[in-house]
């Protein structure tokens, strides 16, 4: 009985033990570790991205992309238009040898 | 300076408005990482945490709330991020000491910790006492912390966790009788006359 009681007393101590409790108090050179902290972020991710962050330089980046692609599309553009015209020729040659008629009379000529 | 006058020198980037803001908040936002997180390096590197994350959300803070509940919010979600990103380190620490990794594993999850405001005639039992709380879920512990470390009253941990002040009594409540439970078991076992 007595153990349940100083179990009891123990249990609301502890639970009061919080009362009174005084603030804690961040360092006093809190400011310039954060300074530090910031300018490093800062820097790292202009240092990583710095020439994006430059105008012209971002121009001429996408100027060189665009480039890039009206080239692809001109070269695909010519690979077609070859093909095209290779498939003419192919198809002149089936139409010859492959041709849909039955009619053979020519033969009769020779 | 007043909330409102930093509030708007901040969205200009004054720097002289920066550093009045960590001045007058610093004190609060360390204390209230220290509660929560137990641990004075993890607690100053959470504070800056929250005045970067104030610095670089500045412009969307619509004024809808004070300036200090935004950054109790700020230093709370702050702080479960490391709560969280601790369990998982402790899980892997876990299973490393199985296969005879880790052997810090045991020494660092029954770390002690003492909170430099709490009374000398106190100091043991305070220490059990954080040591309980942080088995709390996570709701309760935050509630919790924010009323018997950091002091605020219910009304204004309402709107830092924008919830009511009925949900925050009832949180109280409940991390109460948990911590009398766990102390109960504790003390059973530790405690022999």
């Amino acid at each position: 009985m007595k153990t349940e009681e100083n179990i009891e007393k123990k249990i609301n101590q502890t639970l009061n033990s919080l009362g009174g409790l005084g603030k804690a108090e961040a360092s006093p050179f809190f400011y310039s570790k954060l300074e530090v902290r910031m300018q490093d972020e800062l820097t790292s991710s202009i240092g990583r991205f710095a020439f994006i962050g430059n105008l012209k330089m971002s121009m001429a980046v996408l100027g060189l992309i665009m480039i890039l692609n009206v080239t692809s599309l001109f070269l695909l553009r010519s690979s077609e238009q070859q093909t095209t015209a290779e498939s003419s020729d192919l198809d002149l040659i089936s139409q010859d040898y492959f041709s849909g008629t039955d009619d053979y009379e020519y033969l009769n000529s020779y | 300076m007043s909330d409102q006058e930093i509030i708007g020198a901040l969205q200009q980037k004054s720097e002289t408005a920066f550093r009045t803001l960590v001045d007058q908040y610093k004190d609060r936002m360390y204390n209230t990482c220290l509660g929560l997180l137990q641990n004075p390096e993890e607690a100053e590197e959470a504070a800056q945490d929250v005045f970067i994350e104030v610095y670089k959300s500045i412009g969307k803070f619509r004024g809808d709330a004070k300036l200090s509940t935004w950054m109790y919010r700020i230093a709370t979600t702050k702080s479960l991020e490391r709560i969280r990103k601790q369990k998982t380190q402790k899980r892997f620490a876990f299973f490393q000491s199985l296969t005879g990794g880790d052997k810090d594993y045991e020494t660092t999850s029954h770390a002690t910790f003492e909170h430099p405001g709490v009374l000398l005639e106190h100091k043991e039992q305070a220490q059990t006492l954080f040591s309980t709380i942080k088995t709390l879920p996570e709701n309760q512990r935050i509630v919790f912390t924010l009323n018997k470390v950091e002091g605020l009253p219910y009304q204004e941990i309402a709107e830092v966790l924008g919830t009511s002040v009925s949900s925050v009594e009832s949180l109280m409540f409940r991390a109460r009788k948990s911590l009398q439970q766990k102390l109960k078991t504790y003390y059973e076992k530790n405690f022999s006359e």
